[in-house]
């Protein structure tokens, strides 16, 4: 009987995770300090908050380096506090040592709202295709003969469909494939960059002839040389 | 001793840093577009999980000029043979449209400076290899779409030399670099 209050698709649990930390953070924060924080996290848009519920993640990862975390900071402030207030602070008290970079970029939240990507579009055409049709994610997982959470993978942006799979999902809701992902090409040359790296792939003749002949090693003809790294 | 003003730096790509990418384009062309998608959406992520380290490339003035990666793939003979290698490769990496061909200087061209970088980094891929000495990774390989003229000029300039005979998603080319002793 508990068991169906509790969520199994890992989607969910995952996401109750990020929120279980964003509470616990939140937590440890002064009061005045945590009403400012929820004020402007409610504010902002959903685009926003999904970020920043990404980046407590990060945040509060054990593993996570100490360079990454006060980046993950410093794009939390800027996200949430993208304009100085009237005494010229940008941040919290958590995060105002970080804040400093973030007064460089103070438009970035507003363009983080715009986060441009095909997959980006992808997600909320299909999630408004689905909504204008009725359809649920169970039924259209079904249609396309997938999981559901697959689905909900691809809605939260954390997958990016196949090109056959995109072409399943229009056929699926009776669309075009670019009205689903913007232009189809990308996604197929994306699959090919991404066959490109998979493992026990079988080596043509031609690749074959030319990564066993080691009598002619073409050496770089550029000095090799590590960059210099740098902390933000 | 202050740095050449066209110094880039190395930082460690994490999913963190995706927001910084916020108008981030390697151009229009048809074989730029997906490079751009690539670093901004799931794809780097997917590609990390398998082990490929990315960084992103910044100016003193912390300005992102271009990305790259380097990751490692386990491909097989034909058969008869079939054994397994591992292949070093650079899955993807791009500038930033507004910085092609900058600076004119040549010794400090970024996308040289970047590519510097990541045969660095795949030749020590090769030398901190613990697996058995024979099978000690020798070739840095890519992909390029053959009608990538500049990209294609560009990798031959750092010696990479193009695989004859050879497409793959009928309009890639392979290009490969030696990387051994
Ligand atoms: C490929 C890329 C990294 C190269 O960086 P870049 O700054 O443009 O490269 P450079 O200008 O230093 O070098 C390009 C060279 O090709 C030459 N070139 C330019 N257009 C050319 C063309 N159409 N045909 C042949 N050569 C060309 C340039 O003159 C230059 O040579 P030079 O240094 O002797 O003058 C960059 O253009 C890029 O990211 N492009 C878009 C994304 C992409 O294609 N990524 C690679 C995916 S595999």
């Amino acid at each position: 009987m508990a068991d169906t209050l509790l969520p199994d698709d890992p989607q969910t649990v995952q996401r109750l995770d990020s929120v279980a930390c964003l509470l616990e953070w939140m937590r440890s924060m002064p009061a005045p300090t945590r009403k400012r924080f929820f004020g402007a996290l409610a504010e902002c848009s959903d685009a926003i908050q999904q970020v920043v519920v990404r980046l407590i993640v990060v945040v509060k990862n054990p593993n996570t380096t100490p360079v990454e975390r006060q980046r993950a900071l410093m794009t939390i402030a800027d996200a949430l506090f993208p304009i100085a207030d009237e005494n010229g602070e940008y941040g919290l008290d958590l995060v105002t040592s970080e804040a400093g970079a973030a007064a460089e970029n103070p438009s970035l939240a507003r363009e983080v709202q715009k986060m441009d990507t095909q997959e980006a579009t992808f997600a909320q055409r299909l999630r408004e295709v689905m909504e204008a049709k009725r359809i649920s994610q169970l039924e259209l997982a079904d249609r396309v003969g997938c999981s559901q959470p697959a689905i909900s993978q691809m809605l939260n942006r954390n997958c990016r469909p196949q090109k056959k799979t995109i072409l399943k999902l229009a056929e699926a809701l009776n669309v075009q494939a670019c009205d689903l992902w913007p232009d189809i090409d990308v996604a197929e040359m994306l699959d090919a960059v991404a066959s490109f790296q998979q493992d026990d792939y079988v080596m043509t003749d031609a690749e074959a002839r030319a990564l066993s002949d080691t009598s002619r090693p073409n050496r770089p003809k550029i000095q090799a040389k590590s960059l210099p790294t740098r902390r933000r | 001793m202050t740095d050449h003003p066209h110094q880039l730096y190395a930082i460690e790509f994490t999913e963190a840093e995706q927001v910084r990418l916020v108008g981030f384009s390697c151009g229009d062309e048809p074989w730029s577009k997906h490079v751009t998608e690539w670093i901004l959406g799931s794809d780097v992520l997917e590609s990390m999980k398998r082990g490929t380290r990315v960084w992103l490339f910044e100016t003193a003035q912390a300005e992102i000029v271009g990305f790259g990666s380097v990751g490692t793939s386990v491909w097989q003979w034909p058969p008869p043979k079939g054994e397994r290698t591992t292949i070093v490769l650079i899955p993807m990496l791009g500038i930033d449209a507004r910085f092609r061909g900058q600076p004119p200087d040549p010794d400090w061209r970024y996308s040289r400076q970047l590519m510097s970088h990541l045969i660095a980094e795949a030749q020590r891929v090769a030398r901190e290899w613990s697996g058995d000495a024979e099978k000690k990774p020798s070739w840095l390989v890519l992909m390029v779409h053959q009608d990538n003229a500049r990209a294609i000029h560009f990798y031959e300039q750092c010696g990479f030399e193009l695989i004859p005979d050879v497409l793959r998603r009928q309009d890639h080319k392979v290009m490969k670099l030696w990387i051994g002793d």
